[in-house]
């Protein structure tokens, strides 16, 4: 094994809790993982594997569910609190940082912190239940891997694996921006409801903007195996401003043409929609 | 930052850009770990009135910066006007790109990490056309797969690429800690000679780890020795900067670690230090 291929392995045992622990009781299966293991204090490895998982979540809790902490001292429950529970302790050697299906488990836990026995706490803030749904499907959008192909062998453009669609009893957009500010009254959203489009770019950006309609349909019409025109067309959408949405979509990530990759893991909201098509 | 300025800075924290902007002429640069946002009302002030550094976004010297992080990179450093760029010693990615630690850690030291280093950051400064600068990473953990020290691995590197050390004095303090070595001379070890910036900042205990280790918070007095005993061994040094970059870092925080460390190194604001 050349040292690349060892430094490789490290980076595994430290990212992967199911990979460490089997490691760590002889049972990886896999004789490099062995071999490195072996040069290694592995104990202090599992040590700093940890660190870094729950560095790693901090992270993005603090950063996907930023209104939640903001409201922390309205409602008492500041997410980032999980990172420190007996649960999430219990959960280190089942997650791989980056996973989904992880980022699925940090959710559920944060999930049960910040909505169970909540009834004062959504009399405080109607739209909490709203709020966290919001700031969870980021979160899991930042998991998903934008490598993902949409679709094997697609012919066209396609809905990104990594869009996803949320639909709300409250209008959250214009209430997010004053929550980060100080406030001596809860700001108030107007309860209607509403559709959000999440998408993950290829350079990691996680966007969100309102979903229409027209664009919804356009979206669940894209599976690969049509010309978004003849999508379109069906679906009686104005030609004429069709491809400067692709282009937006794609810019988002919210459709793709072939494989992308990236590292960062950024996110933001994008307030202004693509212009979607008009009936 | 002309050749015999010593600039004393810190992290741009857009959370406390106002602060920042408010400070006079405390800070001469500022370090950019992250692009300005798109939204950031504070940042065109922020590159009107300081020397930016680029720092640590352009790709672990591990593996070929791939074209589109190389074009980033020198567009960003256009942006800032930045001096020089730096990059940790860091290698947290893995070559398929599936499992990224996402945090700093440093390679395994070895003659074949080493010429891909010198490859890669050679391919680097010539498509950036900047000097490069690199951090040194401390390792928590014994690691028997080096095949040379540190040290010796940072002097080859600097050598055969002509990039600069940038000198993480907290890092160093840490790598002393957890190899069990005196850490003056742990220090006296790496290529002092050749450091272009000086990072100070502290350290904090992490339950998880069991000790130590880096932290966005002021530097002790202890570490505030530390860096000017290194500082008095750096005939090159060029920029001194507080390295903490977090939304945690209060008001107050920047400008008394800036004045902190400008007492400390006596590097008076406003003026030019004499090169040590």
């Amino acid at each position: 094994m050349n040292s690349r291929d060892a430094q490789d392995v490290i980076l595994r045992l430290l990212a992967d809790g199911p990979l460490r622990s089997a490691a760590l009781r002889g049972q990886s299966g896999d004789p490099g993982v062995a071999f490195v293991l072996a040069r290694v204090d592995a104990p202090a490895l599992d040590r700093f594997g940890r660190f870094l998982c729950r560095h790693y979540y901090r992270e993005r809790v603090v950063h996907f569910f930023k209104y939640s902490r903001a409201l922390a001292a309205v409602t008492g429950r500041a997410p980032e609190v999980v990172l420190k529970t007996p649960g999430f302790n219990a959960l280190l050697p089942q997650l791989v940082m980056g996973e989904l299906a992880s980022a699925r488990k940090v959710l559920a836990l944060l999930e049960t912190h910040l909505l169970n026995n909540a009834d004062t706490l959504r009399v405080a803030v109607p739209y909490w239940d709203d709020l966290v749904r919001y700031q969870g499907l980021f979160f899991l959008t930042d998991a998903l891997s934008p490598d993902t192909p949409a679709v094997d062998g697609a012919r066209f453009p396609a809905r990104a694996p990594t869009a996803a669609i949320l639909e709300l009893a409250w209008d959250l957009s214009p209430v997010l921006p004053l929550l980060l500010k100080p406030f001596e009254r809860l700001p108030e959203a107007a309860r209607r409801p509403t559709r959000l489009l999440f998408a993950r770019s290829a350079e990691g950006e996680v966007s969100v903007l309102r979903c229409t309609d027209a664009l919804r349909d356009l979206l669940e019409g894209m599976t690969g195996e049509q010309d978004p025109a003849e999508v379109a067309r069906r679906l009686g959408l104005d030609a004429a401003s069709l491809e400067k949405t692709m282009q937006r979509l794609e810019q988002l990530g919210a459709v793709i043409s072939q494989g992308s990759f990236s590292a960062s893991h950024r996110g933001s909201e994008v307030s202004a929609a693509a212009a979607p098509p008009g009936r | 930052m002309d050749s015999k300025f010593i600039g004393v800075g810190a992290f741009y924290n857009p959370h406390l850009a106002a602060e920042t902007l408010s400070t006079g002429d405390l800070i001469d640069h500022l370090a950019m770990a992250d692009p300005p946002h798109k939204d950031d009302p504070h940042f065109a002030s922020i590159r009107q009135r300081y020397t930016l550094l680029l720092h640590d976004y352009i790709g672990q010297l591990a593996d070929p910066v791939p074209p589109h992080a190389v074009e980033r990179a020198r567009s960003l450093a256009e942006l800032y006007r930045s001096p020089w760029i730096a990059e940790h010693c860091q290698c947290v990615i893995t070559q398929d790109g599936r499992c990224n630690v996402d945090y700093v850690f440093p390679p395994i030291y070895t003659r074949e990490m080493l010429a891909r280093y010198i490859a890669n950051a050679g391919a680097l400064q010539q498509a950036i056309g900047r000097p490069l600068v690199m951090e040194q990473i401390p390792r928590y953990f014994r690691c028997d797969l080096d095949e040379i020290p540190e040290a010796q691995f940072l002097r080859e590197f600097f050598e055969a690429t002509g990039a600069g050390f940038l000198l993480d004095i907290a890092h160093a303090w840490l790598e002393a800690h957890y190899r069990g070595r005196e850490v003056h001379a742990y220090l006296s070890d790496l290529p002092l000679e050749l450091v272009t910036e000086l990072h100070v900042a502290g350290v904090s205990h992490y339950s998880d780890l069991g000790g130590p280790w880096i932290a966005p918070i002021e530097p002790t007095d202890e570490l505030l020795d530390l860096s000017a005993w290194a500082f008095e061994r750096m005939p090159r040094v060029r920029g001194v900067t507080f390295d903490a970059f977090s939304t945690i870092l209060k008001p107050g925080v920047i400008p008394r670690t800036v004045e902190r460390i400008r007492q400390r190194l006596q590097i008076p604001a406003g003026r030019r230090a004499a090169t040590p």
